[in-house]
């Protein structure tokens, strides 16, 4: 082994990484070598000295680089604006046409099965589901609430329509007012589910852009102050007064030694 | 390391738009990119080295896929930054102490308390050892995650390392024989 190889191994063993080379062997050349064995006790006192030196930074400007940084949103895509709109306006329209369906049930008490009070209730819940879609049209914000009942009621309309329909009774008009409901309510349903996908993807869509710091902010040059931290004492055998190094402004130093 | 996923974790909390991520990623990370860009490239530019660095990672984040830690990512492109700085400077290339072995100019001379300054003793390394040697004994990064920032081979980091020793220990020793009248006996070795 020559002593390159044996620095090189010396080395990243002081810095606790694989050497590269068995370790016996480099034990055998510092054996052997004084000048490597010199050049190791030079390496640790080097290796001291530069994890603890160096300049360190005393102010605290992570403020300028946040006050240079806009968080930009992108806004919702042309697709989805056109599915909101598709939606709202469905929505509307299946809210007036359910309206329309309580006038008889509860202002003239028309119904052709029941009677007047029964076509009161009825009339009550269709009313009720209007005003979901009416709400679902001008607070799409609120959709995800309001597909529940909804949907519920849907359900059920339909659901007892096709078992009344298997049970041998005829599909009147009065069965396929249910649509309208069975619409609103897969509107409503549609209408949420966007809005909770359109707000994860903004999220993750969001870039942050950087702006042009506001002027005045230029440092004028000479400002900077770099401090060098207290040495740790070293073993000094011999009793040295200046055994520690105080911190000294660099400044003027600095700015002539630039790299 | 705890420290590094930490970051990690910001970085990727400030990509899906949290503000609050963005500000302790900064913060938590700011001053390890201060004094990699202090060390490569002196530290009167540090400051808008850094920033400069901030400028092309913040709006890079959306595309951090978190291959790497957040830390080795950011210090990549410092050490991008700090390139193109030296390049602008017109030297590429520090000369070494090897260049110049009998110059005085290039001795490192002890001063009054019997310290040579660091920081002086790194500008005049070449950069690529430069670089090495800070990642790892300055920001404390292993020689891993120092060849990832670096884009090269562990191996080729390790030599690095040492070569940027020799030539450190090779300036101490010289200014030391210079003039030995004011060496304290901090070091029980003789060179």
């Amino acid at each position: 082994m020559n002593c390159p190889s044996a620095r090189e191994a010396i080395s990243a063993w002081i810095d606790g990484e694989d050497p590269g080379l068995p370790a016996s062997a480099l034990d055998e050349h510092l054996a052997s070598c004084a000048d490597c064995r010199n050049w190791q006790q030079r390496a640790h006192e080097l290796t001291r000295r530069a994890r603890l030196g160096g300049p360190f930074l005393q102010r605290d400007l992570t403020a300028q680089v946040l006050a240079a940084v806009l968080p930009v949103q992108p806004g919702p895509r042309r697709p989805a604006r056109r599915a909101a709109l598709a939606q709202r306006g469905g929505l509307a329209v299946v809210a007036l046409a359910q309206l329309a369906i309580t006038v008889p049930l509860l202002i003239l008490g028309h119904d052709h099965d029941a009677g007047a009070h029964a076509a009161h209730e009825l009339g009550s819940f269709d009313l009720a589901l209007a005003i979901a879609f009416a709400v679902g049209a001008i607070r799409p914000a609120l959709s995800a609430g309001l597909a529940w009942p909804c949907g519920a009621a849907a359900a059920g309309l339909v659901i007892t329509a096709v078992a009344d329909l298997i049970g041998g009774q005829a599909i009147g008009a009065d069965e396929a007012q249910h649509l309208i409901a069975l619409a609103g309510a897969a509107l409503l349903c549609w209408q949420a589910w966007t809005i909770r996908s359109g707000a994860a993807e903004s999220a993750l869509e969001t870039s942050w852009s950087w702006a042009v710091p506001p002027p005045g902010r230029e440092r004028a040059a000479g400002q900077m102050t770099v401090l060098r931290p207290e040495t740790p004492p070293e073993p000094k055998g011999g009793g040295s007064d200046a055994a520690q190094a105080t911190p000294r402004d660099v400044a003027a130093r600095d700015g002539g030694k630039v790299a | 390391m705890g420290a590094v996923d930490q970051l990690t974790r910001l970085a990727h909390a400030a990509r899906l738009g949290d503000g609050a991520a963005l500000e302790a990623f900064v913060s938590a990370s700011y001053d390890q990119v201060w004094r990699f860009c202090a060390a490569l490239a002196g530290p009167a530019t540090a400051d808008d080295l850094t920033q400069e660095t901030y400028a092309r990672c913040v709006p890079s984040l959306r595309r951090f896929r978190g291959d790497a830690s957040a830390l080795t990512w950011l210090l990549s492109i410092a050490r991008h930054v700090c390139a193109g700085e030296l390049r602008s400077r017109g030297r590429t290339r520090m000369n070494t102490v090897a260049d110049h072995p009998e110059d005085p100019d290039w001795l490192a001379v002890p001063d009054a308390a019997g310290e040579v300054a660091v920081a002086d003793l790194l500008a005049r390394l070449d950069p690529d050892r430069r670089s090495a040697f800070v990642l790892t004994q300055v920001l404390g990064l292993p020689y891993a995650e120092a060849a990832t920032v670096c884009g090269c081979p562990v191996g080729t980091i390790r030599s690095r390392i040492a070569r940027a020793r020799e030539d450190l220990i090779a300036m101490i020793s010289a200014g030391e024989a210079a003039s030995p009248g004011r060496r304290q006996a901090g070091s029980s070795l003789s060179s």
